[in-house]
């Protein structure tokens, strides 16, 4: 088992690495964005704009590292150029198009800031190009028809890790701006904070209905099951699930810490605590996404 | 070229396993080391030459598998590069020279194992590749599949596989044509294709 995660994680490392790291800048870009909103209405101005602004400049680098990590997928990445030349029936196509569009309006915006213009409706334009990556990167794989991946478990997965790196990511950031304690007295980062075990609860009721699909049957001898790739991928079930259900434990207890930092309002002293149930989140996180590529490693010879 | 609909037959009651289609393919498409675009499959299990059955009532059937050149192919509709491309007799082929290498057409190919990912420089069992000339060349990180031996079929000749059956279970030709050989054994014999569930609408039938 052990082996064979590792064998998985050396051929599929970039693409978990692009994955998680175009929906953490997502996730963070859009919840800030929220916040910077909300904030506004209740401090101000410039003030919502110094305590979002980090964390939504921080963005842009992560996703910079997803796109270069994505390049060491490609047998030719000198011909990376060439990705975006069928964006009217490849997914994968589209998913590069929105990524590109999506660095591309954060660094306008980032420099619109820096000259003091802030415009609501270019931040908006980010935050929709980097959700059509996440939803187009989705598309890529729920469209294989393969088990597993042809589910809408591949939806809610990839979403919902978008908006749980998003909320888990702007508490530590607004932590760091020495404000989450204020805020969470408040509900503003609490509400969140329950949204996101929520969404996790979602996503394992999702993994208790699709695990059972992923069983073979052998016994069936049939032309069709002799050459279609389904029995393929199922053959990496088991290691599917272990990693998933892993990968789903680490991220409940991190969230769970972070919820219930909140709730005790014991942040700025359980600030270290905070920071800890980010990185476990974030491991869960690895795990859970290691778990869905190894459903495709058979076929990535 | 544009009137041609080009389809394989196979016959699944004459074939009887000895790999020669699976050999012409990898000689006559200089196809490098442990590289195979036509495999020879028994139905009793992964290794070779597996009978099924309960002993002693064991049974021996053979299914040899290459790219299907599916009329609507969802690995064409896959690959960001426009490297995996439909030409207008239906040969799905695969262009070397703009494959990224992203293998986005082997996720969404619903065939186990008909295209091959070249890691690495093509390795061959000799210090060159002796097969026919014209087959284009194998590149590093990109991936490579059955073309139909389009370069023979631009030469007015039939695909490797096809030539060399001993036991002719294997056809070639135009099913546009309703005097070519293989509408008129499709019109003639039982016939499937393979995941037809899919919709992707192969053009290769196995005469059953």
């Amino acid at each position: 088992m052990f082996g064979g995660y590792i064998i998985m994680i050396r051929k599929e490392w970039s693409l978990i690495v692009n994955s998680l790291m175009v929906q953490l800048a997502a996730g963070m870009y859009t919840c800030l964005a929220v916040y910077r909103v909300i904030l506004e209405q209740q401090i101000g101005r410039e003030a919502a704009i110094t305590l979002t602004d980090p964390g939504m400049v921080m963005a842009g680098p992560i996703l910079l590292f997803g796109m270069v990590a994505s390049l060491f997928h490609l047998g030719n990445p000198a011909r990376a150029y060439r990705s975006v030349t069928n964006i009217w029936t490849s997914w994968l196509s589209r998913e590069i198009f929105f990524t590109g569009v999506f660095f591309v309006l954060w660094f306008v915006t980032h420099v619109m800031g820096i000259n003091g213009h802030n415009h609501f409706l270019m931040t908006f334009l980010t935050v929709v190009a980097g959700l059509s990556a996440v939803v187009s990167m989705a598309s890529i794989y729920y469209s294989t028809g393969k088990p597993g991946w042809a589910s809408q478990n591949t939806y809610t997965d990839f979403l919902g890790t978008t908006v749980i790196f998003g909320i888990v990511s702007a508490t530590v950031i607004l932590y760091t701006r020495g404000a989450a304690l204020e805020y969470s007295k408040n509900g503003l980062l609490i509400a969140p904070a329950i949204l996101a075990v929520f969404i996790l609860l979602i996503r394992c009721m999702e993994q208790i209905n699709l695990m059972p699909s992923l069983t073979i049957d052998d016994n069936v001898l049939s032309l069709d099951n002799l050459v279609s790739a389904e029995p393929m991928a199922k053959k990496s079930a088991g290691m599917y699930k272990s990693l998933t259900l892993w990968g789903m434990t680490c991220s409940s207890i991190g969230i769970c810490l972070v919820l219930f930092m909140l709730i005790a309002g014991h942040l700025i002293r359980g600030g270290l605590i905070i920071i800890v149930s980010a990185l476990v989140v974030f491991m869960g996180e690895f795990l859970v996404r290691s778990g869905f590529y190894s459903l495709g490693q058979n076929e990535n010879k | 070229m544009a009137d041609k609909k080009y389809v394989m037959v196979i016959d699944l009651k004459l074939c009887i396993g000895c790999h020669t289609c699976a050999i012409a393919c990898k000689q006559g498409n200089n196809l490098p080391n442990e590289v195979w675009w036509n495999r020879v499959m028994t139905f009793g299990g992964p290794t070779m030459d597996t009978p099924h059955g309960v002993f002693p009532n064991l049974k021996m059937s053979f299914l040899t598998l290459n790219c299907q050149h599916c009329d609507d192919p969802p690995c064409v509709k896959a690959c960001p590069a426009e490297a995996t491309y439909k030409r207008e007799d239906g040969l799905v082929m695969q262009d070397y020279d703009t494959c990224l290498g992203c293998r986005m057409c082997i996720m969404a190919c619903p065939y186990n194992d008909v295209r091959t990912y070249n890691e690495n420089h093509p390795q061959y069992y000799l210090d060159f590749p002796v097969g026919d000339q014209s087959a284009k060349e194998q590149q590093k990180g990109t991936v490579s599949k059955c073309t139909f031996c389009y370069h023979r079929l631009d030469a007015g000749l039939s695909p490797n596989c096809i030539e060399v059956c001993p036991v002719r279970a294997r056809s070639f030709g135009d099913i546009a044509d309703s005097d070519s050989d293989v509408s008129k054994l499709l019109e003639a014999r039982t016939h499937t294709q393979l995941l037809a569930d899919k919709g992707t609408k192969p053009s290769v039938f196995y005469l059953i």
